[in-house]
């Protein structure tokens, strides 16, 4: 019996038509969510669209375990507590013919500190200045103790590009990287095409050609690898990974993401200042059942507010455990009949999973006996109320590596006493105690332990409720060869990338 | 005829004038703080740096007055100087020119699909009421208005783009990539102008002049051909006009799920980016070329009806 895809390729065949919609030869064709969006500013996620396209390098970059190593700096020293010194790469130039220098490379930083709104990741704020003080050597100086540093010049926005690249307050990013590729043509928001950067320091590079389609419709991006217009899909939707799965000569790379969905609990509020019933209502939630449900198993449950694989998460640690009755003895043990209980619980639009899942913790709550208010807005709408402290839950997708790859800065903003971002209204002294001491720690894998700490006391304290780890789909084509999603998604287009 | 045109005209001024107003506040009616949107847009993330909130309300001048703020946009947009986008920092007057460019050449081959399929269909459907082809025009037309575009390009991207491969699934590359889009929003007026073609054309066939040009010998698809279509086209010439102007900004989801950049992706992206010189600029554009396209089609109909001149010359 011949089949439909056997008869239309028959009938494609004789009309002569069959493919024409596929990506071209040896040009490798990818399918991206975000364009760019604010001309470049490589104090903006631009930065981030440059840097995943090849183009843009760093001094350091955090490679595809997680860890931090050389870019355009070969090593780094730590000369005084507010100071570092940054040792430049020999014989990189730009891909304008420019040699890269401390003088440059200091100027590229400088222009960062010096706009009018500038990134959180290095911002005057953080950074008192960048300077050259020999012919390939940075100095940065803090203006506090900060070890944080070499991690900083590994954002994004912390790129450089040559001097020819700075013109009356723009960025022109065409011609002027150090990375594998070069930008050829900018069309808007509608793509970037790129080449080979044939004078690449860091070795040969196996793409000739790249096409990056923007394409802001998630399903769209999976038809287009669907189709074979584009040989990788990025960032592809859960409801179209069994399709995606099933269909021959595709490959999904799935990563957790530094990104978290929380189920923020106003710990000032009565009788949510009483952890019990915080622990209660942990313990009401079906988490698994959650991720298999509503993200159609594409995620994990969260064990805290770091995915297992990040350096800082607690060793074997698990999901809350899902014990309905036991919550209703702790609902008891605070004093709360089944039923007196009614809270409200926010859910923003913006994020599409957050109505189902509100219905569904609506649900599990009313299991315990607590009734939940559901009220679902725009983000923008909720959000004085939940600065304000006038709200009961709130869901929120949360990043905890947003400015930097370390969570000193998310524990702080998030959980400190005094932290710009602290929904939940937590305050611990013993918690804003052991982040202070550790702030100064330059080993790492110290910081570590205590951060994987302070995720077990947030977890063990219910001050929030981590209900899944998210995670991020790409889908791509079998031809393509060493295809990974890095952790922070800051490079996709590498030199070892190639196209069967 | 002249003073019809330029009354017409004054009207198109006044309306601008107006427009200017609300275009100008549109942007400020929604809640939240500009600044603090244009900031979240740029680094995707709900935690702002209150002080680069600050700097940036300075330097977009959100901190002056709205009054001070409309005069000194109002001038400057008289000199057709729109400013700059609060995002991507490019003239706003160039990104509405290009994306205008593609909007325009979109709406007018969905159009033209849609007329050049609709005439001859109610026509055919008017010449015999009741019959075959009328029912099957009648049921399809009633179909086609009931189908949301955001379900029908999708369809259209599985069969075309997906099962047959024929054409391209999204973006903006040359004829092929046109095509897909064009038939999706091309279905809707398709079965709005076959309706109001049958009616008129139902209508004119029962006009005197045509049982005159019967008796006179000639057939019915000559009658028609020679005595009919003209008149009965007038209406679709206003519906034309009116859908183009509709088009050219409200093709929103067709032009977002097939990734094309034209005005209705313009203004989505500003919306979601709160570029408010953007979103004013596109308001302004939008409403200015909706009532020269309406002043067009008004002049286009008094050349094709008569009866309007006179109408307009005894005012």
């Amino acid at each position: 019996m011949i089949t439909r895809a056997g008869f239309v390729a028959a009938f494609l065949s004789t009309l002569g038509v069959a493919g024409a919609a596929s990506a071209q030869g040896g040009k490798f064709v990818i399918a991206e969510n975000f364009p760019p969006r604010a001309g470049f500013a490589l104090e903006t996620d631009d930065a981030n669209v440059l840097s995943k396209a090849g183009c843009l390098e760093m001094l350091t970059r955090i490679d595809f375990d997680g860890k931090l190593k050389p870019a355009l700096a070969t090593s780094w020293t730590q000369t005084a507590p507010d100071a570092w010194d940054f040792t430049l790469r020999k014989g990189v130039s730009f891909q304008d013919g420019q040699a890269l220098t401390a003088a440059s490379a200091a100027a590229a930083l400088n222009a960062v500190l010096k706009v009018t709104a500038p990134a959180r990741a290095f911002s005057p704020k953080l950074i008192k200045s960048v300077e050259a003080i020999n012919e390939d050597t940075v100095r940065v100086t803090t203006p506090v103790a900060s070890v944080l540093t070499p991690l900083r010049l590994a954002a994004a926005n912390t790129g450089i590009l040559s001097p020819a690249a700075y013109k009356d307050g723009k960025i022109d990013p065409v011609g002027t990287c150090t990375g594998p590729f070069v930008i050829t043509r900018v069309n808007g928001q509608q793509g970037m095409s790129l080449k080979r950067n044939d004078k690449y320091w860091g070795g040969a590079v196996k793409l000739a050609e790249v096409e990056i389609k923007f394409i802001p419709d998630a399903n769209v991006r999976a038809t287009q690898v669907r189709t074979g217009e584009a040989h990788v899909g990025a960032a592809v939707p859960a409801s179209t990974l069994a399709t995606l799965k099933s269909t021959a000569g595709l490959k999904i790379e799935s990563i957790a993401t530094p990104r978290t969905s929380t189920l923020l609990i106003n710990t000032k509020k009565a009788p949510l200042d009483n952890p019990k019933v915080r622990q209660a209502l942990q313990m009401a939630l079906d988490l698994q059942g959650i991720a298999a449900s509503v993200y159609e198993g594409s995620v994990q449950p969260a064990i805290g507010p770091f995915a297992p694989a990040e350096p800082w998460a607690p060793k074997g640690a698990k999901p809350a455990a899902y014990d309905p009755k036991k919550a209703q003895a702790l609902l008891a043990e605070a004093g709360i009949k089944p039923g007196s209980l009614t809270l409200d619980l926010f859910a923003y639009v913006e994020k599409i999973e957050f109505k189902d899942l509100a219905a569904i913790l609506q649900d599990q709550f009313n299991a315990i006996g607590v009734k939940a208010n559901i009220r679902v807005a725009e983000y923008k709408a909720l959000e004085p109320d939940i600065l304000a402290g006038k709200y009961d839950l709130a869901l929120l997708s949360r990043s905890h590596m947003v400015d930097v790859a370390d969570p000193a800065g998310y524990l702080q903003s998030d959980y400190g006493c005094g932290g710009g971002y602290n929904l939940s209204h937590y305050c611990n002294a013993k918690f804003d105690e052991k982040l202070a001491k550790v702030a100064g720690e330059a080993d790492p894998a110290k910081r570590y332990v205590v951060y994987s700490e302070l995720a077990q006391d947030l977890q063990n304290d219910a001050v929030n409720i981590f209900v899944i780890h998210e995670a991020g789909n790409d889908a791509y084509s079998a031809k393509v060869r060493n295809y990974k999603i890095h952790p922070l998604y800051q490079y996709t287009l590498t030199p070892e990338l190639a196209l069967e | 005829m002249w003073l019809f045109v330029t009354r017409r005209l004054a009207v198109l001024l006044l309306t601008l004038l107006v427009v200017s107003v609300f275009a100008f506040l549109i942007p400020y009616l929604s809640d939240g703080d500009p600044a603090v949107l244009v900031l979240r847009s740029r680094v995707a993330d709900f935690q702002v740096d209150q002080a680069a909130v600050e700097a940036l309300r300075q330097q977009l001048g959100l901190d002056r007055s709205l009054l001070a703020q409309y005069l000194s946009w109002l001038n400057a947009a008289l000199h057709g100087d729109f400013g700059y986008s609060y995002t991507s920092r490019a003239p706003v007057i160039d990104q509405i020119g290009r994306a205008l460019l593609v909007s325009i050449t979109l709406a007018m081959s969905a159009l033209g699909i849609a007329i050049v399929i609709a005439v001859p269909l109610g026509t055919a459907a008017a010449t015999r009421p009741g019959g075959p082809i009328d029912t099957a025009a009648t049921f399809v037309t009633q179909t086609l208005v009931a189908i949301p575009e955001y379900w029908m390009a999708p369809m259209g991207i599985l069969v075309f783009a997906l099962y047959l491969g024929w054409l391209p699934s999204a973006g903006w590359d040359g004829m092929s990539s046109l095509v897909l889009p064009a038939m999706v929003l091309a279905l809707r007026p398709l079965a709005y102008f076959t309706r109001v073609t049958r009616a008129a054309m139902m209508d004119v066939l029962q006009a005197p002049y045509i049982t005159a040009a019967r008796s006179r010998g000639l057939s019915m698809t000559q009658t028609v051909l020679r005595h009919g279509v003209r008149n009965g086209a007038i209406p679709v010439v206003t519906l034309f006009a009116l859908w183009l102007a509709g088009l050219l900004g409200g093709s929103v989801v067709v032009e977002v799920i097939f990734a094309i950049p034209g005005m209705g992706r313009l203004i989505y992206e500003a919306v979601i980016n709160k570029d408010i010189p953007v979103l004013q600029a596109s308001f302004v554009a939008i409403v200015a070329l909706s009532v020269l396209i309406n002043t067009l089609a008004d002049i286009l109909y008094a050349v094709l009806n008569p009866m309007v001149r006179m109408a307009h010359a005894h005012a």
